[in-house]
Order: structure tokens, then sequence, then C-alpha cells
């Protein structure tokens, strides 16, 4: 009986060994690849090994228009968690402590909005940032022939402001604390607001941190909507969508068969666009589990 | 108390009396109204596109359920049907694998180990990334020629270079295992969850009185677990019927339209062929084959929300 579970777990443990190097291979061979020197690159045989760090790819690209790229991403990033968090402190506070009319039937209606798939979005709203008046190219109504939008940098924030999953994940939050506290700051005269930001803000940290590390992810690896909305200018693409149009022609390596390859530059243009998902996973990873239950089913 | 009351007396009265109702619809109004701009009037959109004909330069006119007609009649060899058939094989087999492989390692993980920690992150580590920026990788990866990282790899062994992204053999393999690949994460770390919020004392009792540990499985885990499965499965399903990455970034829906799903096909439809009805019509079409698996998920959330 000891020496089958004592098999047993050697098994698992192997397994889970090569599963997990499998799982992470791609992404290790890539972040590694991309402080390589192209010809140890080649050199290489299962993964490359970079013998000094080589950060003047990096550099190049940075500066080469990612960093720009970088930029834009970080205001959609706050502007999505501003968005997230106004709609979810302020709607989760509603359905939790106050009692109306009308209030199940919104809810309901909220929640049939978090369950449609997002693809079938993606025509109409494309649609409608068209036919949105521009006055800047001369459009005044509604439904004009022209561009519209598509192209111009408010695409990147029309949607999102109600954040549906934030209003219900910070709902429950709230039906787990007490009214009291919000009695007693009402006897002190405190407002809604102060009551929202200030007496329970503190308390639902970490809900709020889900929120924070989950609307972070989702803006910055958005990729579909930019590449139909804003895929002529490039002075406004994210990061996600503008790694694929930056080439540094300069450093593509010839091999002695003559073919050419470059994948180290391929390689530090992924590194650049993914290692802020990487550090706030390794970082947060906690709020993370939270998040992906909470997002299901209550166990 | 019959005094008389001025107008804004009873303005007063009438807030104060109702106050939680007006503050309540002062915030909630303008993000109904937003919400439903959102999505009402873009659903409103699909419905009434699918029924035109138009190609965004020349005005549109109406064509009726032509569109929706084409999807399902025997144009060009019934195309359309054929996209559809092979995106839910797709989605059957990545969700397959998903749940079974997923499982099967939140099983292992869930053993008293050293190290579950780490195995964890690693398993979800693909996750975090946006899929198109690791499609568009790999496809790098896969790259035809002796230099490709893979043909390079298995080079060394002295296997000839593959084709990867042009083969019958290995596109479609490689279009499911890319999303297992990014989506088995989750899977794992949400059965991990439900795995942990089975009640010990049930396994236990089991013991006592003599189940084999196959039996345990059977009769105690996977019942247990049937609430994360179903979850799983649903959202599964709605999410790889949804599936683009691969033949949009890698295979352009080749070779001979082995990789062509439905939402790639959306997409080429609408914006290379410029033709919004056949996008619009077929996004409907997807709409209403997940009906059934939106309304399950619909109804999951009303009940763990009691609304």
């Amino acid at each position: 009986m000891k020496r089958k579970h004592l098999v047993i777990r050697i098994l698992s443990y192997s397994f889970l060994v090569v599963t997990s190097f499998i799982m992470v291979y791609p992404v290790l061979f890539m972040a590694l690849g991309a402080f390589t020197t192209n010809e140890r690159f080649m050199e290489s045989f299962f993964l490359p090994i970079p013998n000094t760090l080589n950060f003047t790819l990096f550099k190049e690209y940075m500066q080469a228009g990612l960093g720009r790229a970088y930029v834009v991403t970080i205001y959609r990033v706050i502007f999505s968690i501003l968005t997230t968090l106004a709609s979810g402190l302020i709607g989760g506070y509603i359905f939790s402590k106050m009692r109306f009319p009308g209030k199940n039937r919104v809810f309901l209606l909220f929640l049939s909005g978090m369950v449609m798939p997002g693809i079938l979005m993606l025509l109409p709203m494309y649609l409608m940032m068209a036919w949105f008046p521009n006055p800047k190219i001369g459009e005044t109504f509604l439904f004009g022939e022209g561009p519209g939008l598509i192209q111009k940098w408010p695409v990147l924030f029309a949607f999102g402001w109600v954040n549906v999953f934030a209003i219900f994940l910070l709902k429950q939050s709230f039906d787990m604390l007490p009214t009291e506290y919000e009695d007693a700051a009402k006897m002190d005269g405190a407002g809604m607001f102060t009551i929202i930001f200030r007496v329970y803000g503190p308390l639902l940290l970490p809900p709020i941190i889900v929120l924070v590390v989950f609307g972070f992810l989702g803006t910055w690896n958005d990729y579909l909507w930019p590449a139909y909305t804003i895929s002529g200018n490039q002075e406004w693409q994210p990061i996600a969508y503008r790694m694929q149009y930056i080439f540094i022609s300069s450093v593509r390596y010839t091999s002695p068969a003559g073919g050419i390859q470059d994948f180290p530059s391929i390689m530090v243009r992924t590194f650049i666009t993914t290692w802020p998902p990487a550090a706030v996973y390794f970082l947060l990873q906690r709020y993370f589990v939270q998040g992906m239950v909470a997002s299901g089913l209550k166990g | 108390m019959d005094e008389k009351l001025s107008w804004y007396q009873r303005l007063g009265r009438w807030y104060r009396h109702r106050r939680e109702t007006i503050v309540a619809w002062t915030f909630l109004g303008p993000m109904v109204t937003y919400y439903l701009i959102m999505t009402l009037v873009p659903m409103g959109f699909l419905i009434i596109l699918s029924l035109m004909s138009w190609n965004i330069i020349s005005p549109p006119h109406w064509v009726g359920l032509k569109n929706i007609a084409k999807v399902f009649s025997s144009f060009d060899n019934y195309f359309y049907l054929k996209v559809i058939g092979r995106t839910f094989v797709y989605a059957i087999a990545i969700l397959s694998l998903n749940i079974v492989g997923g499982f099967l390692v939140a099983l292992l993980m869930n053993q008293n180990m050293k190290g579950k920690g780490i195995f964890r992150t690693m398993w979800y580590l693909p996750g975090v990334f946006s899929g198109p920026v690791m499609a568009l990788l790999l496809k790098q990866y896969l790259n035809a020629s002796s230099l490709g990282i893979i043909n390079m790899i298995i080079g060394k062994f002295g296997i000839q270079p593959v084709d990867w992204l042009n083969s019958t053999l290995w596109t479609p393999i490689i279009t499911v295992l890319y999303s297992v690949w990014l989506g088995i994460g989750f899977t794992v770390i949400f059965f991990l969850a439900g795995l942990q919020s089975i009640d010990e004392n049930l396994y236990d009792a089991a013991k006592i009185d003599g189940a084999g540990d196959l039996q345990l499985l059977r009769y105690i885990t996977i019942p247990q677990m049937t609430p994360y499965l179903l979850f799983i499965s649903v959202t599964g399903i709605i999410g790889s019927m949804q599936m683009w990455e691969v033949p949009k970034l890698m295979s352009a829906g080749g070779p001979n339209y082995m990789t062509y799903t439905l939402v790639y096909s959306i997409q080429n439809d609408s914006f290379a062929a410029l033709d919004m009805g056949m996008g619009t019509a077929q996004s409907l079409v997807l709409f209403i084959m997940l009906l059934a698996f939106i309304g399950w998920q619909l109804n999951n959330y009303r009940k763990q929300y009691n609304v």
C-alpha cells in the first residue's frame, strides 16, 4: 500500500513537472530569445541562453514607436480602471444597500448583457462609431456618410463606461458588509459618496484589486477592436496591435544557407508587449484566483 | 392636519418620502441609458442589417431573409454550413481536451504536495497574455523554413522541416492545441477551487465504508464537481465557438479552408469582402446557436444573485 502511494506520487510529480514546462516553454523561449544576439540565437539548441543581456534591441524598438504605444495603452488602462471602479462602486452600492422599484429588472438587464458573446457587438459597434458625427471633419449629423470616429482616438475610449462584472462583484462584497457602518456615518452627516468611497471603500480593497487586475489585463490585451477601428492611425495604436507592425530591418540575420530570419527582434516585440501582464500576474496572483472563481460560481 | 402646503413643501415631502428611489435612479438612470444604447441598439442594428445588402460604400437596400437563407443554402457547395459545422467540431475538440485535461491536472495538483503553487502558476501563465499576440508569436515558431524554430529543433534530430501551417494534418491540430494551451489554465484553477470546496467528511465517511480511490472519484468527486463541470462546459462552448486567432493571424483560414471558422468568416465577409449583410446574418446565426447556452448561464447567474 505504502509503495503504491509512493509510485503514484512520483508519477504525478514527474507528469506535472513535464507538462508545466511544456506550458511555459513557448513563453520562456520568447523571454530568453528577446535578450540574445542573433548569432548566438542561431547556435542555441533547446532554449536560447543569452551570454550577456542584450538590451539594444529592446531600446531600439521602444524608440521606434513601441514607447508611444505604451503611452496609448496606459491611457486606456487608466480609463478602464477609473470607469470600472466608479460604475462598480456606485452601482454595487445602489444594488446592495438601496431599495427602489425596478431594481430586479435593471439587475436582470445588466446580467443579460454580461452573458452576451462579445464578438456579436464588433460589427454594430464599428458602425456606431462610423455614424457618430465628427465635427472636425465637418460631420454634424448622426448616420453621416463619412468615417465618423473611425481611425480617431475617441474609439479607444467609447466603450466600457459601465462595467457590469464590477457591479456584480462589488454588490456581493457590499452585501457582506453590515449596514451599521453606514448608519454611524450618516449620523455624522456623511453623504452617499462619502459612505461609498471613504467608509466602505477601504473595506472593499480585495475585490477592488481583483477588478484593477482584470481591468488592466483586459485592456492591455485588447486586440480586435483596435485592429478594426484604429488600424490606419499609428499614433493611437495600443501595444497589442502595434507590436506586429514595427520592424527594424538593419538587424536581420542571414544564415549560411541563404535564408533570412530575425527571431530575436520578433521576440523582443512580443516581450515588450507581454511583460507587464506577466509582472502583474506574478505579483498579484492571489487576487487572480479570487477573481476567476468569483466570475464563475461561488463554491 | 389639513394645513395648506405650498408646492415646494410638497416637493420636499415627496423627496423625503421617496429619497432612496430618487437617489438610486439618479445614478442608475445614466448607467441604464448608456447600457441600453451600447447593447440593445447594436442588437437592433444586427437584426436590421442582416436583412439588407450593403457594402458600406453604396446605400443599403432591403433583401429580406436572403442573407440568412444563404447561410443555410447550398450556396458554393454548402460553404456556410460547412463553416458552421467546422467551427462546431473545433469547439467540441477544444472543449473536451480542456475539460478532460484540466480535470486530470486539477486532481493531480489537489494532492497534498509541495510546489503546488508553482505548478498552478506555470499552468495559468499563457492565459494572462493576449491571444492574438501569442498567435503571432507561435506563427514565427511554426515558420515553414528550416530556420523556423520548431523546424530548427526537430532538424537537430534529423527530421525534415515541416510546413506546419500549410499541412492538412498539422493546421487543425495546431488550431486546437493553441486554444487549449491558452484556455486550460483557467479550467485548472477553477476546478482546483471546486475540488478544495468539497467537504472532507464525505471522503472520510466513504473510506470507512471501504470505498477505493476510483470509487471515491466516481461517487463523490465527480458528482460534487458537477456545477463546476457544467459551468466550464457552457462558457467553454460559448468561448470556443468564437475562436478566430489561428485562422486570422496564422493560417489565413487555410489550407483549403480547413481552419475557416465562423467568427473569421464574419470578420472576413464584413471587413474584407465588405458584405455587411452576410457578416451580420452569420453573427445572428451564431447568437441563435448559442442561445441555449447563454440562457443557461443567465439562469445560473440569476440563481446566484437571487434575482
